[in-house]
């Protein structure tokens, strides 16, 4: 299979990265012909789907992943949302011992995210990620939501679904590091996938560090082989454009409720 | 070498629950117990749930609590009967003029709370709710708090599951209801009868004051609403008698603080150890994560039970600062590190909690003079 990217440099390397990893997969320029796309533009993914190629498209806007949804039902290629954070090994290994029954039926799904990005608004797109592992986990819309925020700094989103499932997450930017923390909560287990217990020691002159593992960019890999298998196999993707947008929408409704921290100074 | 400090005189007052609180305070220095006593007209398994105690412990039982205050004279009350009978229990202590001890929850009611309060307060008695404040990482985070490395706090977040069962799981076909009071009968060999009682308690009920006690102590700040959902997941008692078992509450306090409390019963197989108990702490410089049940040592060895935890907290001087806080409230006319009205006030937030969790809305938390 023929592939081109079309992707900002360091997204870019991460993608070559993964796909020399993939036999069936050749890289090729954008101006030669190629089967496959991986873009954040959605009008280069537009010419692409028109041509019924396969689109895996990094962007988050609820327009751009509508009118690709259209175009893909009218063509009939592949169209694929790049949820990338569904690939991220520990996610994958949560999400697989649920699929499997492991776990039961799920309870309660918490997560922290600190990031040190600065951010300049808080909106549907940034909360996007947690938002869809919630959904995924859950597999239905939620019922109700109660969330605090404060300025871009904060926010805590708490949903709830039938059958008694709850989530919870508290995101934090402008945070010094980096923090994630995902628990699954289900009736016969749970899943933790904590950076917290994915840290060794620093031991120098300074105070002991504690430095966390990571996980590369397992995730793009992840999530490119996922899109060639599914071109490959002639089967949907497992992220479809109704997962992006029922993510979309619940994130949005999540920021259209946000309840200000300072009012009970 | 003879002690020159003070020593108090103790009645352990009611011991039906797995004993721990008069245990510890029997086993502190400052404290001798003295007797240990219930009301006369308690069930037959109350009383002998406390001649156990009083035998293990060397001291009479008597039936009677004004007849053993008025033969012993204690000067402190240690209460660790059902919760619903720890205020009243209280407040008849206090109003005979002892400083008083309580077991946590300080009582599933609000009024209760108050009038205890109210007795606490009218006696100028000092009083203790047991806690888990002195834990070594939870004085860790308080001291992290405090140096001002995270700036001024801006969240604060627990989480605080009991990898424990409680009797058969959900979903189970019984041919009866789960009585809730002979559930926790049965729970008393093993130690998880934290709910013991007629009235049958969730999760927020029972161990939500621990976290909630954490919180109130990093943040100083009063939980002014909540929202909550809460649910019965995985017990079958707690389904047959419409209590939660798992729960999520986002608190917002004072100076704009906000936190949350994902607390839950969650089965034994859910976790290697007691449970995944931490605090997530955040500030306008930067932010902690804590395991609460650090340090531990870790054990794992040929025909090792199943039922024992692998890791054991070592390094926990808990029992001990409660009693040392406790003694020094009296000793100095101090406060202690959650009394009565701490006690009342997390009672208040869990009410508010439970009623969020029915009414699907955000709930004001109910203050003393409302």
């Amino acid at each position: 299979m023929n592939l081109a990217l079309n992707l900002p440099p360091p997204l870019e390397a991460d993608y070559i990265a993964a796909a020399n990893r993939l036999e069936e997969v050749s890289l090729v320029d954008e101006g030669e012909e190629f089967d496959a796309i991986v873009t954040n533009k959605v009008e280069v993914a537009q010419v692409a789907a028109q041509q019924k190629l396969h689109v895996l498209l990094h962007n988050r806007e609820e327009t751009d992943i509508s009118s690709m949804n259209a175009t893909q039902q009218e063509q009939g290629g592949i169209f694929m949302p790049a949820h990338s954070w569904r690939f991220r090994p520990d996610v994958q290994a949560v999400i697989r011992n649920h699929d499997v029954g492991n776990l039961g039926d799920p309870g309660l799904v918490r997560i922290h995210r600190w990031s040190t990005d600065h951010i300049s608004s808080v909106d549907a797109s940034t909360i996007l990620p947690e938002i869809d592992l919630i959904l995924w986990v859950f597999g239905k819309p939620h019922e109700t939501a109660y969330v605090v925020g404060r300025g871009n700094n904060f926010l805590q989103v708490h949903l709830g679904f039938a059958d008694d499932g709850m989530a919870l997450v508290d995101y934090a930017w402008g945070v010094p590091a980096k923090y994630d923390s995902f628990t699954l909560i289900g009736g016969d287990g749970a899943a933790y996938a904590d950076d917290h217990h994915n840290m060794n020691l620093l031991i120098t002159d300074s105070p002991i560090q504690a430095i966390k593992t990571g996980q590369g960019t397992h995730h793009i890999y992840g999530l490119l082989q996922e899109f060639v298998t599914a071109i490959t196999e002639a089967r949907g993707p497992a992220v479809t454009a109704e997962d992006a947008l029922l993510a979309l929408k619940t994130s949005q409704s999540a920021i259209d409720c946000i309840v200000p921290a300072e009012v009970l100074k | 070498m003879t002690r020159s400090v003070k020593t108090f005189r103790f009645a352990a007052v009611s011991a039906v629950k797995h004993a721990y609180v008069p245990e510890a305070v029997a086993r502190h220095p400052r404290f001798d117990i003295v007797v240990v006593t219930d009301d006369a007209d308690s069930p037959s398994w109350v009383h002998e749930r406390n001649e156990k105690f009083a035998e293990q412990q060397g001291v009479p039982y008597v039936m009677g609590v004004e007849k053993a205050i008025e033969a012993f004279t204690p000067e402190v009350a240690v209460i660790s009967s059902e919760a619903e009978r720890h205020c009243d229990l209280g407040v008849r202590a206090a109003n005979a003029g002892l400083h008083i001890v309580v077991d946590k929850p300080l009582s599933p009611s609000l009024d209760e709370c108050n009038r205890l309060l109210d007795a606490v307060k009218n006696n100028n008695v000092k009083s203790l709710v047991w806690n888990r404040n002195f834990l070594p990482a939870v004085l860790q985070a308080k001291q992290v708090v405090e140096s001002g490395e995270l700036g001024d706090l801006v969240a604060a977040h627990c989480d605080f599951y009991f990898a424990k069962d409680a009797g058969p799981p959900k979903g189970t076909s019984l041919p009866a209801p789960i009585n809730w009071l002979e559930r926790q009968q049965d729970a008393h060999s093993d130690g998880s009868d934290g709910g013991v009682g007629i009235r049958a308690l969730g999760e927020l009920e029972i161990e939500g004051l621990y976290p909630l006690a954490y919180l109130r102590m990093l943040t100083n700040a009063p939980i002014r609403r909540v929202f909550a959902r809460t649910a019965t997941h995985f017990h079958q008692a707690n389904v047959d008698n419409e209590v939660d078992d798992l729960a999520t509450v986002t608190l917002e306090m004072d100076r704009g603080i906000t936190g949350s409390l994902c607390i839950g019963r969650i089965g034994a197989a859910s976790h290697p150890e007691i449970g995944e108990i931490k605090l997530h702490l955040l500030g306008t410089k930067g932010g902690i994560v804590i395991s609460e049940p650090r340090p531990e040592v870790g054990f794992y060895y040929k025909g090792q039970s199943k039922h024992d935890y692998n890791n054991y907290r070592v390094a926990n001087d808990n029992d001990y600062l409660l009693g040392d806080d406790f003694a020094n409230a009296i000793d100095n006319n101090a406060d202690t590190i959650l009394d009565v009205e701490g006690g009342r006030d997390i009672c208040a937030v869990v009410q508010a909690a439970i009623r969020s969790g029915r009414s699907n809305q955000a709930e004001e938390v109910t203050t003393k003079s409302t």
